[in-house]
């Protein structure tokens, strides 16, 4: 009599058991934000060494972040986010990843400075910027706002900035992390890996 | 952890009044390695004392002439304590700083808003790290190096200072 009500328990455990088993090899359930419509994107932006197409990376893993140099709280906490997940991969790895800056201060940040911030954090990292239009095309794509406030004078300000990391893959924009988020390196990392 | 560090002033005159319960301590300028304590007696009755325990001091690449200090600041004492400013050497300026977040199509907009003074409740603490506080080091004099020591001065409505050594890392 007591044993009875284990037969159906057993089943269903073993059912539960036949279900994981059966589960598409590669399912990985993603940390960060998915697309559902995979948008397509592209720019041309001005690198240290003249323009740099998003195309250019069509055979690599792309994560983008927008922000501006003067900033020391918001920007670097994220960065050095992006620092400890790509130095989690593999040699292998990091050669299809690519890291990019996109500073939404032109008017201060030059490409060049914006390089050699980018590339402080990593020496693969790359920095980017454009003209005031420019960026403000590519912000529009991305759906990143920006906005300058507690003005002091020309050169004196701070800037607001949409702070999210996006990964675009094969020119395709396919996942998001929020700066929470992007904080959480092991799960950054499952999700490149799963994405490469 | 780091040192802590306590701040305040001497108590003038020297024969001052101590409020009953409050046994007249020595206030000594310079305790173990590290730590100073003064004391800070406001009306003869109410004190603040601040305590820092220190944090780090960002290191930015050097084509950045701006970093962030943090550091928790705690009153141990029982009037509020007010936080108006601070100096460094390595800085043209120092600004306090509170995070500021918003939501924009969507998602997470940051940025950072000036703060005139900053208020620490008595027995209360305030956290200066990423995403909350932190001390804008402003115009940079030269580029900081890792693991160098940073001397910040914090300064206190009341006139009282509390010096917090602080370590330069990327962090
Ligand atoms: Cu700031």
């Amino acid at each position: 009599m007591k044993a009875k009500p284990l037969v159906p328990i057993l089943l269903v455990l073993g059912l539960v058991a036949v279900a994981y088993l059966l589960l598409p090899k590669g399912s990985h359930s993603f940390y960060g934000t998915r697309l559902l419509n995979p948008k397509p994107v592209d720019f041309v932006l001005e690198g240290p060494q003249g323009p740099v197409r998003l195309s250019d990376f069509q055979d690599k893993l792309v994560l983008i972040f927008f922000g501006y140099v003067h900033c020391p709280d918001v920007c670097p906490t994220t960065l050095l986010a992006l620092k400890r997940a790509y130095e989690g991969l593999s040699p292998k790895e990091q050669e299809r990843v690519q890291v990019v800056f996109i500073s939404v201060d032109p008017e201060r940040d030059t490409p060049g400075v914006s390089d050699q911030y980018a590339k402080a954090f990593n020496p693969s990292f790359l920095g980017l910027t454009g003209s005031p239009e420019t960026i403000q095309e590519v912000a529009r794509t991305f759906g990143v706002y920006y906005q300058k406030t507690q003005y002091r004078g020309p050169g004196e300000y701070l800037v607001d900035h949409t702070a999210t990391t996006f990964v675009v893959k094969e020119g395709q924009l396919v996942l998001l992390f929020s700066p929470d988020k992007v904080e959480e390196t092991e799960k950054v990392l499952g999700d490149l890996q799963a994405l490469l | 952890m780091g040192h802590l560090y306590f701040t305040c002033r001497v108590p003038f005159p020297a024969t001052a009044w101590y409020p009953k319960g409050v046994k007249p301590l020595l206030w000594p300028r310079s305790l173990a390695s590290g730590l100073t304590l003064v004391g800070l007696l406001l009306g003869g009755a109410a004190w603040a004392q601040a305590l820092a325990t220190p944090g780090w001091v960002r290191l930015v690449p050097p084509v950045v002439k701006d970093t962030a200090a943090y550091l928790t600041l705690e009153n141990r004492g029982s009037a509020p304590l007010r936080l108006v400013g601070a100096e460094t050497e390595v800085a043209q300026r120092v600004s306090i700083h509170m995070d500021h977040r918003e939501h924009r199509g969507g998602q997470v907009v940051l940025g950072m808003r000036p703060l005139p003074h900053l208020d620490i409740p008595p027995k209360g603490k305030v956290e200066f790290r990423p995403g909350k506080y932190h001390l804008m080091l402003e115009g940079l004099r030269r580029p900081l190096k890792a693991g160098e020591k940073v001397t910040l001065v914090l300064k206190f409505q009341d006139g009282s200072r509390l010096k917090v050594i602080l370590p330069v890392e990327m962090r």
